[in-house]
């Protein structure tokens, strides 16, 4: 199941989205993910839809793949849906076994735009971070920051916390794993019983996790002192960013799409 | 105790990442033998004896413990983990509890034994690798390297398994606390365990293994004898392996002309036979 995870992991490959600049590619990534909350009507999700099956492709990633960074997150989608339908005031579509408990018209709409709102979510960040090395990434998000330092913001800081975390996304899972067979393998029972009974067994798994991250912690920190790492003053990249002309124009394709998802809806055409 | 039978692993099949990790190993590891995995890395000895305790299931093939199909549906896994007991590589880092007595408990615990009993299997295997009593109510954090190696093996041998597997139990550790653990392992194989040791040393491996398997790219690439083995000083350099140093010099005053016997590879053997050539040179 951990496994399944890609939120956070790198898909190599040389395809266009894959060699955008960066910077555009988190611009459009917020705007994906903005936009997404004004979208009403399935017809604009439609447009999503094709857009987001169409950039990956483009990516050269098979879909299925990605779309199984969703299974982790099938409880928090199940759970949003289920508030959702059950807490909506409005008609009563039906009752939860004879209970006050009711399910309303209202509900029930609001529900199936969250899971789609959660999932586009969930699938179309993956796509920028399958895409992006994660230095290309910070460099993109400082460059994006710079303009920011002038007020105070860390721009550097920021960057590379945020890349240290993506970076260890995969690191941690691959030891959660390990640390889940260390421990089966001495008779822990993660499979039977209640769901009760399921999340205790889970709870050993918390220490050897955090000692492991720590660990972790402490070597990177000394690993970048040794090497005379010094935040973001003067210095240079290994890889200068160019914002192409094609590239410039694939976003400007991309944004005008997504602004064509939100305005359907607005048009009033379903 | 253990066989396989053609047992294949892939990881992650379908993605761009897949990986046959170990391929064809059909082998049978007979109660009471004490026997050495040695491979390059990447070579498939991890994934290999996860099979051995059912925590990986094969792609293909089969494995059987004590003639069970570990990937049948009915088997009992949490009787063939008991069974097999499988120790990771830097287990210290899996300590979960505050003291080591609690942390070997663990297993026991699992196995829902009496408050007795656990007590008991956790004293045991304490003394089974050397850990002084006092130690036991310390945090395992604060131990020694050597020390915290060697309660983490405890909290697998309290379960009291047929069968230890151990995956490089000696990374990282200085040449004494080296020396006492194989010292340990090899004192539990005279007391009746069944013993599988990866290792990348081919020193532990000569003072320990009667028996080796080298693994190559995933596939078993000679199984035989520690002799057996070490003679094949050629073979094992074309995988990246070699023997073990001192073999190396017995195989140099080989072609010297001294006359040396066969399975000389641990430096006690050696000085042994050094020891005889000069007196019977004396004599002369
Ligand atoms: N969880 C995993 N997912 C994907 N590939 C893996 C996984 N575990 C191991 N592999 C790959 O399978 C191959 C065999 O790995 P394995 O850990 O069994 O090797 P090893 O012989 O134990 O190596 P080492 O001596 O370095 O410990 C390696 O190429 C490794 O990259
Ligand atoms: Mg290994």
């Amino acid at each position: 199941m951990l496994k399944d995870i890609t939120l956070g992991q790198y898909y190599p490959g040389n395809s266009p989205v894959h060699r955008m600049d960066p910077r555009l590619k988190i611009l459009l990534t917020v705007l994906y993910a903005t936009l997404l909350f004004f979208i009403k009507g399935f017809l604009g999700y439609g447009v999503v839809f094709i857009f987001t099956v169409g950039v990956i492709g483009l990516a050269g990633i098979p879909v299925p793949y990605v779309v199984r960074g969703l299974r982790p997150l099938f409880f928090v989608i199940v759970f949003t849906a289920a508030i959702n339908i059950f807490m909506t005031p409005g008609r009563t579509a039906f009752r939860l076994f004879d209970t006050p408990i009711a399910a309303t018209h209202e509900g029930i709409y609001m529900a199936v735009y969250m899971v789609l709102r959660l999932s586009f979510l969930v699938v179309g960040t993956s796509v920028l971070t399958l895409t992006s090395s994660p230095v290309a990434l910070t460099d993109g998000l400082e460059r994006l920051l710079g303009p920011f330092k002038k007020i105070g913001v860390p721009a550097h800081e920021i960057a590379m916390m945020m890349s240290i975390a993506i970076r260890f996304i995969p690191t941690l899972m691959e030891e959660t794993q390990k640390i889940i067979k260390a421990q089966k393998a001495r008779g822990a029972d993660f499979e039977s019983g209640n769901i009760f009974r399921r999340a205790k067994a889970l709870t050993p798994i918390l220490v050897p996790l955090f000692m492991g991250a720590f660990r972790r912690a402490d070597e990177l920190a000394l690993a970048m002192e040794s090497r005379c790492y010094n935040g973001g003053e003067n210095r240079t990249r290994l890889k200068q960013m160019h914002m192409t002309l094609s590239d410039c124009l694939s976003a400007a394709i991309a944004a005008l799409v997504l602004a064509a998802a939100v305005t359907v809806g607005y048009m009033g055409i379903l | 105790m253990i066989k396989t039978q053609g047992l294949c692993h892939v990881y992650q099949p379908g993605s761009p990442f897949e990986k046959h990790a170990i391929e064809d190993i059909s082998l049978h590891i007979q109660k009471g033998e004490f026997v050495g995995i040695i491979g390059h890395t990447g070579s498939g000895k991890s994934t290999l004896i996860q099979h051995f305790n059912a925590l990986e299931m094969p792609t293909s093939g089969k494995v059987y413990v004590d003639g069970v199909d570990t990937s049948a549906p009915k088997a009992d896994l949490r009787l063939i983990r008991r069974k097999v007991g499988l120790v990771f590589q830097y287990p210290e880092h899996q300590f979960m509890e505050e003291t080591v007595r609690k942390d070997i408990a663990f297993g026991p615990s699992n196995l829902r034994l009496s408050q007795r009993d656990i007590e008991e299997c956790v004293l045991e295997a304490a003394a089974m690798v050397g850990l002084r009593p006092e130690l036991l109510d310390k945090s395992p954090f604060d131990l020694s390297g050597g020390e915290k190696r060697r309660a983490a093996i405890a909290g697998v041998l309290a379960m009291r398994p047929g069968v230890l597997v151990l995956d490089e139990p000696t990374a990282g550790l200085d040449p004494a606390g080296r020396d006492e653990l194989l010292t340990r392992i090899k004192e539990m194989h005279e007391n009746g365990l069944t013993v599988v040791l990866v290792s990348h040393s081919m020193e532990d491996i000569a003072k320990t293994a009667q028996r080796i398997i080298v693994l190559n790219e995933g596939r078993i690439a000679m199984d035989g004898s520690t002799a057996y083995v070490f003679s094949h000083a050629d073979e094992l350099g074309a995988m990246g392996l070699s023997v073990p140093q001192v073999s190396v010099v017995m195989a140099l005053l080989r072609k010297q002309g001294v006359s040396i016997p066969d399975a000389v590879y641990t430096v006690d053997q050696a000085k042994r036979v050094i020891i005889g050539l000069y007196n019977k040179a004396h004599k002369e």
